[in-house]
């Protein structure tokens, strides 16, 4: 008996030190990217290309970010970055956050096919309706302006929709039935019972949300050409400029600065990002 | 049916949208406050050049406030896609070989009225055969600040080690690749050194070298592809590479792994502005020499003109900016600090390229004798861009130069016919 | 999900209907719907029947722009493209994925260490990603190679060689599975412990509770991450833009980046459109495809 529980012992220290080596491993692959980035960013443009490379600079060249911040206007991209990201953020998220509860919890003809609808056109890549919209912002006047970048998304993402309404469906029932016994209208109750419950999927949402107006790349690249309106994923490839010369060193700095609030914001909303799906009641 | 007919519908629409669009479009140029005008530029390479010389001419025109539009990257698809979304710059920057072709869409304007209202501008003071594709039907659509030579640029150091004469201006192709062998070092069979950079599939320094050989990709406006002037100058080049193993391939080269200033490589062949990144070499001496020639002495230079915008809402002002912008000043400036070629001759006479700085820069000025900026056919752009893709397969040895050149040829010659209809 | 959604609607129906109110909720959506997709979708199919460099005027030239598509070997090759790289980068990365999250589940120690530190790649995306690696894929100076060395392999171009330029790509779209791990491991600590102790009792062994109790119960999930990975993998641009601009030979030309490049690079926008019309086409296929799978493979929990 004895040897037995040993025997099982033994096996759950193997199978420990296996799952242990796995997940080093991985974490390893996972973070290696990021330290070599770290670490080209602080070489200078002759050592970038040295053999063997050095993991660790021998004079770290901190004047790197110094030239980035100086040498394209890092702060008016940044701005602009924060301005779209921001006005994106709380456009996409009460316009979705509208249209799933009325999805969810209001009972009209014709909501299953718009919720497919909404389904399907979160297939559709950016690219197949690309031409007809920069001819729109041709005649609206809005090509090289930040409004092609944030007016789209005021009305409702696919994918923050499907997300807010598989909170709100899974929300009692009972909540809405008490409220409209006192005699709330449908708006009341979206209002002042089920937003105040929602702030976690709210904040999940906006979190997505975040990430995809900081790293948009597509519609800026068709839509923006003015420095001072550029954004941050437009403003780093000015390091890979014309000629086939590319300033790795550069570039690695300018990347990682533009990594840097999402970072902070990983830390600071570490469980939204990590939890956020399930209290989405996205299983 | 119903499909066709709404088809029809649409496209109706889609016509009279299209119409109705083309009144309303405007140029950049707003009028700013206070009675001054505000134009526009679009321009690439170094910023604060550009900057310097808006923030001068400001000072000198205090009716005109001028706005940068900076583009490093992918320039000439960003200002297409300006130029088709309506938010064209009032002055352009175009490249030399699609100036034609943006003068017959008419998205720029003749600058001959300009030139002949103003007294204090001498058109003579330019070296004509470098504003050859900026006119069309007797007009002139740009000006040129500026040529970018291609040049050699070599290791010294590794010349003295290898004991190879550093090239004097006399080289020859066998010359030159007769230095590279002797450069190129292997440790088995590991190259741990080049003799020569190889050729990458930007089109322009295999035209060079297709120059230098006598050919050029177009003859009398038509396709020039297939003939034996280009194919040899191609297969050379990509059997420098490909069979003697004296050159690193594209693939050893691409990323920005511009292998000269690790010291891997010890010649290279590139535009005179790289002096300015090989500036902040530390590890060997190097310096620049003409590039080697074979049937011809020829280089390409690069070159690129100021243009007005045709919906320029201030023409005349940009008129003044392209006149300050390729101004003795400018050229004197950009030329000593970059190594460029003036294309005014009293500002070459001044031998500002000179600087010595590396040692061997005076010869930089003889390009305007045998050099010539690039080549023109109706469609160039989208025939460059397939050419560099029959490059690409050339110079990594898929193809050889006859396979490809002949099938390419066919194909040039129908992007020319369907630009000239 | 969509099983879900629709039982709920019917469980709905003693509320009573209410379609003006249902209507002001939705309408932002109409209208962006209207605008910005169903319009443009419909104006993409006119535009398609049209030589146009938006410059000059536009020529009608009837079907020309699709007999033109079918004899492109280019379009051909980039669908091939996009094919290939969902078929193998969506199920790798649901395998990594579901294996990360197996891993960060089990209960030891560190172990929401190991998920955040696995988690921190998904917070990096586009441009930023892109060069990362494209600098990392670099033949001679990249760290790949490097570490390759190390055991004496001599690495491969990479993105610079038009074979391993789509594999590369395959290989950096898994650096970045965090995402579908983080809906896995949700879906595992839904899965209630009565299920594993049943199974137990059946006398299940370990692989056999994974096959006939997790791999059901995560069925939502992998869905939901199967889904997610195709619209993913059917947009790569970024990438294919910033490192390799469709090459080396074509060899990355993804789909959306043809018609980016037919319409922004050579303005040949009746051509994009031609393009954009018929992707629309398969992506409601695939569309159509994935709600029939997940009526006919999902088991649900209710």
């Amino acid at each position: 008996m004895a040897s037995k529980t040993a025997s099982i012992r033994n096996q759950r220290i193997i199978n420990n030190t296996l799952i242990y080596a796995i997940l080093i491993i991985a974490s390893i692959v996972a973070i290696v990217p990021i330290l070599w980035m770290l670490s080209s960013s602080l070489k200078t443009g002759i050592d970038i290309y040295m053999l063997p490379p050095e993991w660790i600079p021998s004079k770290p060249q901190w004047g790197n970010f110094h030239e980035v911040l100086t040498r394209v206007p890092f702060f008016t991209y940044m701005k602009n970055t924060v301005l779209v990201t921001g006005l994106g953020i709380i456009g996409t998220v009460l316009s979705s956050t509208l249209v799933a509860y009325g999805l969810a919890r209001i009972n009209f003809r014709g909501s299953n096919i718009v919720f497919m609808l909404i389904l399907a056109t979160m297939m559709i890549p950016p690219q197949v309706t690309i031409v007809p919209q920069f001819l729109l912002f041709r005649e609206l006047g809005w090509n090289n302006t930040l409004a092609p970048l944030i007016v789209p998304e005021w009305f409702g993402s696919p994918y923050n929709i499907f997300l807010l309404r598989q909170f709100f469906v899974a929300l009692p029932r009972s909540l809405d039935e008490a409220a409209m016994l006192d005699g709330l209208s449908v708006y009341k109750i979206f209002w002042k019972v089920t937003l105040p419950l929602s702030k976690p999927v709210i904040t999940t949402v906006s979190i997505t949300a975040f990430m995809f107006f900081w790293n948009d790349f597509f519609k800026p690249l068709i839509f923006i050409s003015d420095d001072s309106i550029k954004t941050l994923t437009l403003g780093i490839l000015e390091f890979k400029n014309s000629f086939n010369v590319i300033e790795w060193n550069y570039l690695m700095a300018a990347a990682m600065l533009m990594l840097i609030p999402c970072v902070v914001l990983f830390f600071v909303a570490q469980r939204y990002f990590v939890e956020g799906i399930s209290v989405s009641g996205m299983k | 049916m119903k499909k066709v007919v709404a088809l029809l519908t649409l496209s109706t629409m889609l016509v009279v949208a299209g119409c109705g669009s083309s009144g309303k479009e405007e140029a950049n140029g707003t009028s700013g406050s206070g009675g001054k005008v505000e134009i526009s530029m679009s321009i690439w390479g170094e910023k604060e050049i550009w900057e310097k010389a808006l923030a001068e001419f400001e000072s000198t025109h205090p009716n005109i406030k001028t706005k940068l539009v900076y583009i490093p990257d992918a320039y000439e698809d960003k200002l297409m896609t300006m130029i088709a979304g309506g938010t064209a710059p009032d002055m352009m920057t175009l490249y030399e070989t699609t100036t034609p072709d943006l003068a017959k869409q008419g998205v720029i304007q003749d600058l001959t009225p300009f030139i002949e209202k103003d007294t204090s501008f001498d058109l003579n003071d330019f070296y004509d055969n470098t504003l050859e594709l900026a006119k069309l039907d007797n007009k002139l659509y740009g000006l040129n600040y500026t040529l970018a030579p291609e040049v050699m640029f070599y290791n010294k150091t590794l010349f003295d080690k290898a004991g190879v004469k550093y090239p004097d201006g006399t080289w020859t192709w066998d010359d030159y690749v007769a230095a590279a062998e002797k450069l190129t070092v292997k440790d088995g069979n590991k190259v741990t050194q080049y003799g020569t950079d190889g050729m990458t599939s930007w089109w322009l320094p295999t035209e060079a070298a297709i120059r230098q050989n006598g050919g050029d990709i177009f003859k009398d406006g038509k396709a020039n592809f297939d003939s034996p002037e280009v194919i040899n100058a191609i297969q050379f080049w990509a059997d420098v590479t490909l069979k003697k193993g004296i050159a690193p391939t594209i693939a050893e080269m691409s990323g920005g792994g511009d292998l000269f200033p690790s010291g891997m490589v010890a010649m290279t062949r590139n535009g005179i502005w790289l002096k300015d990144t090989y500036k902040d070499i530390k590890n060997f001496e190097w310096d620049i020499a003409p590039l080697p020639k074979n049937k011809d002495a020829n280089t390409i230079l690069h070159s690129s003109y100021f243009t007005i915008a045709k919906k320029s809402k201030h023409p005349q002002e940009t008129w003044e900016l392209i006149k300050w912008l390729s101004g003795p000043e400018i050229q004197k400036g950009v030329s000593e600090r970059l190594g460029y070629v003036p294309t005014r001759k009293s500002v070459l006479e001044q031998k500002p390229y000179d600087s010595g700085q590396p040692a061997g820069t005076a010869f930089v000025g003889d390009v305007v004798n045998y050099g010539r900026i690039g080549p023109y056919a109706p469609g160039v752009k989208q025939i460059t861009d397939e050419f560099e893709k029959q490059l690409e397969q050339i110079y990594t040895g898929k193809l050889t130069a006859e396979e490809s050149m002949k099938a390419f040829q066919t194909k040039a010659q129908s992007i020319i016919d369907l630009n000239n209809k | 999900m969509v099983g879900r959604s629709l039982s709920n609607v019917r469980e709905n129906g003693n509320m009573k209907r209410n379609n003006l109110a249902g209507f002001i909720f939705i309408s932002p959506w109409i209208i962006g719907f209207l605008l910005f997709t169903g319009a443009p979708v419909l104006y993409s199919f006119a535009i398609s029947a049209f030589r146009w460099n938006l410059i000059s005027s536009p020529e009608f030239i009837g079907f020309d722009n699709y007999v033109t598509m079918f004899h492109d070997s280019l379009f051909y090759k980039s669908l091939s493209i996009t094919s290939i790289y969902t078929l193998f980068s969506v199920p790798l990365q649901l395998i990594v994925a579901l294996t990360a999250a197996l891993l960060v589940n089990q209960k030891i120690r560190g172990a929401k260490v190991f998920r955040t530190m696995l988690y921190l790649p998904s917070i990096i995306s586009g441009v930023a990603v892109a060069m990362i690696w494209s600098w990392m894929f670099n033949p001679k100076f990249g760290v790949i190679n490097q570490v390759l060395g190390w055991f004496h392999i001599n690495g491969p171009e990479w993105i610079y060689n038009e074979h391993w330029s789509l594999p590369s790509m395959i290989l950096m779209s898994l650096w970045s599975f965090g995402g579908a791990m983080i809906v896995f491991l949700a879906g595992l600590q839904d899965i209630p412990g009565y299920l594993y102790e049943a199974a137990e009792l059946d006398g299940a062994s370990r692989f056999g509770k994974f096959l006939h109790v997790t791999l059901p119960m995560l069925s939502p999930s992998i869905l939901f991450n199967l889904i997610m990975g195709i619209i993913t993998s059917f947009q790569v641009f970024t990438q294919a833009y910033v490192m390799t601009d469709g090459g080396p030979n074509n060899s990355t030309l993804f789909f959306v980046m043809y018609i980016y490049q037919n319409g922004f690079q050579y303005f040949n926008m009746g051509y994009a459109s031609a393009l954009s019309v018929v992707l629309f086409v398969i992506v409601f296929i695939v569309t159509m495809l994935q709600l029939k799978l997940s009526k006919r493979f999902v088991t649900y929990d209710k």
